[in-house]
């Protein structure tokens, strides 16, 4: 390894990999002693390093291996949450941590009802969904025609039973395909649902159709009645604060 | 005999080689977010490994072998759909998916969120330094550029990843939107 100059970034980073000489290291320690905050940022490349390391020690299974139905509640997050914090830092809190738990629903809990649920829509799972009495964001990133028909079927159903109770659907991804104007094999369904419920909402994700339209070069024209949201994930990390029930499709 | 030996040494390998299966889909799946492709990333390359069993002379090698062999998978991935850009410098705007910020806690999401921002050759330098513990030396053969070049894309990638989680602080989201606004535009 080459001679590094103890102040430079990269030395650091190779000082907190292990990648110095015996001498080097002897060098980065007595600057570490002389300047506390070389000692900081060498205490935050290593929180750095270990959150990297945290964040895929589990990592969502192959496909092949994924069960059909997948459920969790905010109170199961926010506990996993919290046991992630106290792991990584033995109670100490950091600023990188403070930084990073933003979005965590304890956060917000005194001021939040607790977090809703989530449902990987399977249909044998789907009359239960439909006898909760809280609001349902359903959500399809799909351009499959069945999974389109199921995404529908979910909503009409959900709406018609009950006319007070809130319905969304959120397309992005693949879903766009849906409610394009040119193209969308539901279109007249799409638009027929949405003048009939007045409980239901359909929104395509902003950053999709930004997407969609760097791809395509030009403007999407989305069905009538279709509004956009800033982001589909915002709206679902909002929606289950809110404790809405989140269904994907 | 010796034919017998050698079929057997054959086998044995063949044994380690998907056994390394599970480290090759983290890691996948660190460099995509996305269960389905990693899968089919380390599907391919243990076909393609087992194919190419005899070239590894040195089994000692095996590991920075079988993670090059991914690392090319990924890359003929990334260069079939963008054909015109430098592999190491995409900035992939990440597809949206909730199980990216909701399957675990929102701390490991908001991880590996930024990490997914991240330059394809930052993100996988610094995989396969802190999830891998590779040294420079072997990241260098595995991503098959100099060693010099995996220090610069550790520390950029770092610095990188240090401004987003910051960015996170409660108060500053629009800080956070604007500067992943700002990643996006460099593509």
């Amino acid at each position: 390894m080459s001679p590094h100059t103890p102040h430079s970034e990269s030395s650091l980073d190779a000082f907190v990999d292990g990648e110095l000489t015996p001498g080097e290291r002897m060098i980065v320690h007595a600057e570490i002693d002389r300047d506390p905050r070389l000692a900081e940022e060498v205490c935050r490349m290593r929180e750095l390093k270990a959150l990297v390391r945290d964040a895929y020690q589990e990592v969502p299974p192959p496909p092949s291996q994924k069960p059909r139905l997948a459920e969790a509640s905010g109170h199961l997050w926010r506990r996993a949450a919290v046991a992630v914090l106290c792991f990584l830092l033995g109670g100490t809190v950091s600023w990188l941590l403070q930084g990073a738990h933003l979005d965590l629903p304890s956060a917000a809990a005194d001021a939040t009802p607790a977090g809703g649920r989530v449902v990987i829509a399977d249909p044998s799972v789907l009359a239960e969904v439909t006898a909760t009495s809280a609001p349902v964001l359903l959500h399809l990133s799909s351009a499959d025609p069945a999974k389109m028909d199921q995404a529908l079927d979910e909503l009409e159903a959900l709406a018609r039973q009950d006319l007070h109770h809130r319905v969304e659907l959120v397309v992005n991804g693949g879903g766009l395909d849906l409610i394009r104007r040119d193209g969308s094999p539901y279109a007249e369904r799409v638009e027929a649902l949405l003048a009939t419920y007045g409980n239901v909402t359909i929104l395509a994700c902003s950053k999709a159709l930004e997407r969609w339209r760097y791809r395509e070069g030009r403007e999407p024209r989305l069905l009538k009645g279709v509004e956009v949201a800033p982001s589909a994930l915002d709206l679902v990390v909002e929606r289950l604060k809110e404790g809405w029930t989140y269904v994907r499709i | 005999m010796a034919g017998l030996m050698r079929r057997f040494r054959r086998g044995a390998q063949a044994r380690e080689i998907e056994a390394q299966r599970q480290r090759l889909y983290r890691l996948a799946y660190a460099w995509c977010h996305d269960p389905a492709l990693a899968d089919d990333l380390v599907q391919e390359a243990l076909t393609k490994a087992l194919r190419k069993e005899r070239q590894l002379r040195d089994r000692a090698r095996l590991e920075t072998w079988l993670f090059r062999i991914l690392a090319n998978c990924w890359h003929d991935h990334l260069r079939a759909r963008r054909p015109t850009d430098d592999v190491d410098e995409l900035v992939l705007g990440h597809e949206d998916t909730p199980e990216l910020r909701l399957g675990h806690s929102e701390l490991v999401a908001s991880v590996r969120a930024a990490v997914a921002m991240l330059p394809v050759g930052q993100r996988e330098a610094i995989t396969l330094v802190d999830l891998e513990g590779f040294s420079y030396a072997e990241t260098a053969q595995i991503l098959e550029v100099p060693v010099g070049t995996v220090m610069s894309r550790i520390s950029r990638g770092r610095a990188r990843l240090k401004a987003l989680l910051q960015a996170h602080r409660p108060g500053a989201q629009t800080a956070s939107r604007a500067s992943v606004r700002r990643l996006r535009r460099v593509k």
